[in-house]
């Protein structure tokens, strides 16, 4: 098939029940000859926006088997710049080609005055910031046609001026707007650490309604402050809040991200299938998740 | 508020400087770190993945100049240029300028060839030439038709040996001639291609350059054929438009209207 033409056949459906990994190139070669190993693959959607090539080729064939998520970085919805209209299209055009089960950008911002760090960094949670980083991303699900979730991040600091919790600031963001939360519970229980909160206090302002995807990850310990870096297995005290979250609010798409230090794949699908393992409990514990549990 | 924040924050975790870090200390909560602290956490996660992202995408220019003094330039481009995109795979467009600016050289062609590798590599698909097509076109009407090249197309000219450094670094990981003992010499000429799936290297004469440097252009036939009889006259101009239609250099023409 020819990874130019415009796809219109719809998403795969996602499996709450079967956890998914990040898509990277490492295991591009491994993952072809496994059509069915994870439950859904999720993909850094601006490694993607070049229109051809290689990239392209392998997500048109990832795409056959595999429900892709399309995760970004780079939309900066809590910049006081206004949304990149150029970083719009070339999502805009990704996902009307790829068509996948999931977009989603993070709750931070990236850059200011046109210019960009890269990094995924904390805002204010403020009145003024809420209205703003709303504002984008309802100009960014109008632009796209379609809902996105949006991702709690690790952060490193407070600000001084920050007047509403993070969870509280979260789960109004998704109420005004209508986006989904993918929760990323690595994040959550860094930032418990980093800032001295209770991470449950964070699980118990979430509506289970409004989380689409959940993110676990490995952070690395200095001795004064957790960082997050995606280059470990996840850590015992994460799946233990992680079991909190899914037995409170049913199962939902989970994936393993990885991005530094890289391991091979049957290390990350290991992982995968420890999520599924709880997932797996968790849908007989608590059944009731509309639509969300699969019928077997 | 937001604004101003956000600008103070972004200069402090370029620059590193201590006016900046002053100016947004008050802004930051403190605990178990001071703000110093807070701010070189995001000061050391950006420089990682900025050199990360320069270093991904110019890889033999890297090689070309040493680990070290790669990331003592590439931190100078970070600074002079920051990147204009939330798209990691956009920032570097300007860093073969930055470089030759700094001093022309080897490396900085190089720059320009790692750039336009990186370029090609994601560039749209476009279906090859079918060659009859141009076999049913008059002869009369030949000078005037507009080839056009595909997408993954870059052409490149320097005075430095650009293809043989490139190619000794996909050979072998050992450092390469000092840069300063490589001295220009002659005219290089290569074009930077998507054959199919993989990114090509082709060398090409002078007159061949400037051929397609014309269609690039989307000037006519008749231009850059005369552009390239100039540079010589029994260049075989049938023959290397077949070439480079079988190579998917040239993929498309217009015919005049």
């Amino acid at each position: 098939m020819s990874p130019h033409h415009q796809s219109s056949r719809p998403p795969h459906a996602l499996d709450p029940l079967c956890a998914g990994i990040g898509l990277r190139p490492p295991h591009y070669q491994a993952l072809l000859g496994k059509p069915a190993a994870v439950g859904f693959l999720e993909i850094h959607s601006e490694n993607f926006f070049g229109a051809g090539g290689p990239p392209r080729r392998y997500l048109d064939k990832f795409r056959e088997d595999y429900a892709i998520s399309a995760h970004g970085v780079g939309l900066s919805l809590g910049s006081a710049d206004r949304l990149n209209p150029a970083h719009l299209e070339n999502l805009k055009k990704l996902i009307d080609w790829l068509q996948p089960s999931l977009v989603s950008d993070h709750l931070c911002w990236v850059g200011v005055n046109g210019r960009y760090l890269n990094d995924l960094l904390p805002i204010p949670y403020t009145e003024e910031s809420l209205k703003h980083v709303a504002s984008h991303i309802r100009q960014t699900q109008d632009y796209l046609s379609r809902q996105m979730l949006v991702e709690n991040v690790s952060s490193y600091l407070e600000f001084a001026d920050s007047t509403i919790p993070e969870w509280d600031f979260l789960r109004e963001v998704a109420q005004q707007t209508g986006c989904g939360i993918l929760l990323d519970v690595n994040n959550i229980y860094v930032n418990s650490i980093n800032h001295g909160f209770d991470a449950m206090q964070y699980l118990d302002a979430m509506q289970g309604a409004d989380i689409g995807e959940i993110h676990l990850a490995g952070f690395q310990d200095t001795g004064e402050i957790l960082i997050d870096t995606h280059g470990a297995a996840v850590s015992d005290a994460v799946w233990a809040l992680y079991a909190s979250a899914i037995n409170r609010f049913g199962a939902i798409p989970t994936l393993i991200e990885w991005d530094t230090d890289i391991p091979t794949l049957d290390v990350l699908l290991a992982e995968a299938e420890k999520a599924n393992v709880m997932l797996e409990q968790a849908s007989f514990a608590m059944p009731t998740r509309e639509g969300r549990r699969h019928a077997t | 508020m937001l604004h101003e924040l956000q600008s103070g924050f972004m200069a402090a975790v370029l620059t590193g400087s201590q006016t900046e870090l002053t100016s947004v200390t008050p802004k930051i909560r403190e605990g178990k770190l001071n703000t110093a602290q807070r701010v070189a956490i995001y000061r050391r996660n950006v420089q990682s993945t900025l050199r990360g992202a320069l270093g991904d995408i110019f890889p033999t220019t890297r090689w070309m100049l040493g680990d070290d003094k790669f990331l003592n330039v590439g931190d100078q481009f970070i600074l002079h240029a920051p990147s204009t995109s939330g798209d990691l795979n956009q920032f570097g467009r300007s860093f073969p300028e930055f470089l030759s600016a700094m001093q022309p050289s080897a490396a900085a062609d190089m720059a320009a060839l790692d750039w336009a590798w990186h370029e090609a590599f994601h560039a749209a698909e476009q279906a090859a030439l079918d060659l009859s097509r141009l076999g049913a076109v008059p002869a009369e009407q030949h000078a005037a038709l507009v080839f056009q090249l595909h997408p993954s197309a870059r052409l490149i000219g320097s005075a430095y040996p650009l293809l043989e450094l490139w190619q000794a670094h996909q050979n072998s990981e050992e450092a390469p001639l000092e840069i300063s003992k490589i001295l220009p010499a002659d005219h290089h000429f290569l074009a930077v291609h998507r054959d199919d799936a993989n990114v090509t290297l082709t060398p090409l004469s002078a007159p061949q350059f400037h051929f397609l440097k014309i269609c690039a252009e989307h000037q006519p036939l008749g231009e850059a054929a005369e552009a390239a009889f100039a540079l010589d006259a029994n260049f075989a101009l049938q023959a290397f438009l077949i070439q480079t239609v079988q190579q998917n250099i040239v993929i498309d023409f217009n015919e005049p209207s």
